[in-house]
């Protein structure tokens, strides 16, 4: 727990400045969240809902939050739920209309009006669509935000060599992905 | 952050080609989103907790005292017969609005038409009228234990306790059994199984020739049947003089020759 988390959270628990304390959390954090959970749901607008979310649930949660964990490592967790949460109910919605996530991710980066298919950004993110959903969190909690294997798996809830086979089979199937495509 | 090597490293161990790929998001956040989203997101707690306040109310101070409330009531025996837990629940009633078809019951099975306003399972004489009183001294012991004054009973002893209790009259119930069993058969009078001859013989001499003759005709259908096959039968006993001299060797001669004069035939029967 940083010194600043441990003011922010005084400043929650305040009846007087307890906005101020959570929008100071707000701002610390959220734009490694958002960008944490726009690289799983594509779509900014999706995004926006999910974040939104994730501080309703954090508003809930932080009266009761213990502090033996880092509130950084808390708030991933918060935002990976939520983020499979969300994409379970785009799948229901999908099993509906008969049509599938996957294609439905793919279709959406390919309709970002910034998207180009010659730029290795980009395939990179195709790429990424493809994965099982946990190896897709792993390899972009590892890849992108740089997590250490200990701290994800407090975040996940899984073992290190779980965590380090499932990165391992993710990188190997990305790189299938662009040799290929 | 640390580490940043070593996951470079580690990437570029598994693929070469993945760690040549910049680390870039291609995706475009709209202009001043990050600057707006804190209010944002606080006006959304705002409202998620607005609109849960405004889904039910209760009246001011309800829940003040509430706890202690329910506890002198129950303490005070209510849902017996006095005051009822519920006024509203109390003027229902507890009469079940459904009905069955007339005769359901009798298609479905007339041995369960029979049965089934009787319940074969019957309480202890007087448990309902002792049962409110049992319960209230039971919470008055679990509201004095949580308050730290009442003797705490562990689970294990009230079963080990119950557990000898059930031994013990089981152990009752077999000695009574054997008891009984034994008594019974030391008193029984003896040859009450079945009577000698001789007693027969003596009783049968009470009885009057009018009562036995009344017997044997009533029971001549019976009797009948069996004398006739005993005559039918082809059985047959194989008598010599030579048997028939040792058989009738204690008979002193004057009573043989008295027998065959009242009863003829005497040239058949060889005497001593």
């Amino acid at each position: 727990m940083t010194i600043q988390d441990t003011e922010l959270l005084l400043q929650f628990r305040n009846p007087d400045t307890k906005e101020k304390g959570f929008t100071a959390i707000i701002r610390k954090y959220q734009e490694k969240l958002y960008w944490h959970i726009r690289r799983m749901v594509v779509e900014h607008e999706d995004a926006n809902d999910v974040l939104q979310n994730v501080f309703i649930r954090v508003w809930n949660g932080l009266e009761n939050f213990r502090e033996d964990s880092q509130l950084y490592t808390w708030l991933y967790r918060i935002a990976t739920n939520e983020c499979l949460s969300y994409m379970e109910q785009q799948k229901r919605k999908a099993a509906v209309s008969f049509d599938e996530v996957e294609s439905g991710l793919t279709n959406k980066i390919v309709a970002d009006k910034h998207f180009d298919p010659n730029k290795l950004e980009w395939k990179l993110q195709m790429a990424i669509q493809q994965l099982p959903e946990k190896q897709r969190v792993v390899f972009t909690l590892r890849y992108y935000d740089e997590m250490p294997y200990e701290e994800m798996s407090r975040v996940l809830d899984t073992s290190e060599g779980a965590l380090k086979a499932s990165y391992h089979h993710a990188v190997k199937k990305i790189e299938d992905y662009i040799l290929n495509h | 952050m640390n580490g940043t090597n070593e996951i470079l490293e580690e990437l570029r161990s598994l693929s070469p080609s993945v760690a040549a790929i910049s680390r870039q998001v291609p995706y475009v956040v709209p202009e001043g989103y990050f600057t707006n989203f804190p209010a944002l997101a606080l006006g959304r707690v705002v409202d998620w907790k607005d609109s849960k306040s405004l889904t039910y109310s209760v009246p001011e101070g309800y829940f003040d005292g509430l706890a202690e409330g329910i506890l002198a009531r129950i303490k005070g025996g209510a849902g017996a017969d006095g005051d009822p837990v519920s006024a509203i629940l109390a003027r229902i009633g507890r009469v079940t609005p459904y009905q069955a078809p007339e005769g359901f019951f009798g298609e479905l099975s007339p041995l369960l038409a029979v049965i089934r306003d009787k319940t074969p399972y019957a309480v202890p004489e007087g448990y309902f009228e002792t049962f409110p009183a049992v319960v209230t001294a039971r919470t008055e012991q679990m509201v004095a234990r949580d308050t730290g004054k009442g003797k705490v009973v562990s689970l294990g002893n009230r079963v080990r306790r119950s557990a000898g209790w059930m031994k013990y009259s089981a152990a009752a119930v077999v000695a009574g059994l054997i008891f009984t069993v034994g008594w019974l058969r030391w008193h029984q009078p003896p040859g009450s199984g079945s009577k000698s001859p001789a007693e027969i013989a003596n009783n049968l001499s009470k009885v009057s020739d009018a009562e036995l003759q009344n017997f044997l005709t009533d029971q001549d259908t019976t009797l009948a049947q069996p004398l006739l096959n005993v005559s039918n039968s082809t059985a047959t006993i194989d008598v010599n003089d030579t048997d028939l001299k040792t058989l009738l060797g204690d008979v002193p001669d004057g009573e043989l020759k008295q027998y065959m004069e009242e009863h003829g035939g005497a040239s058949d029967i060889a005497t001593n």
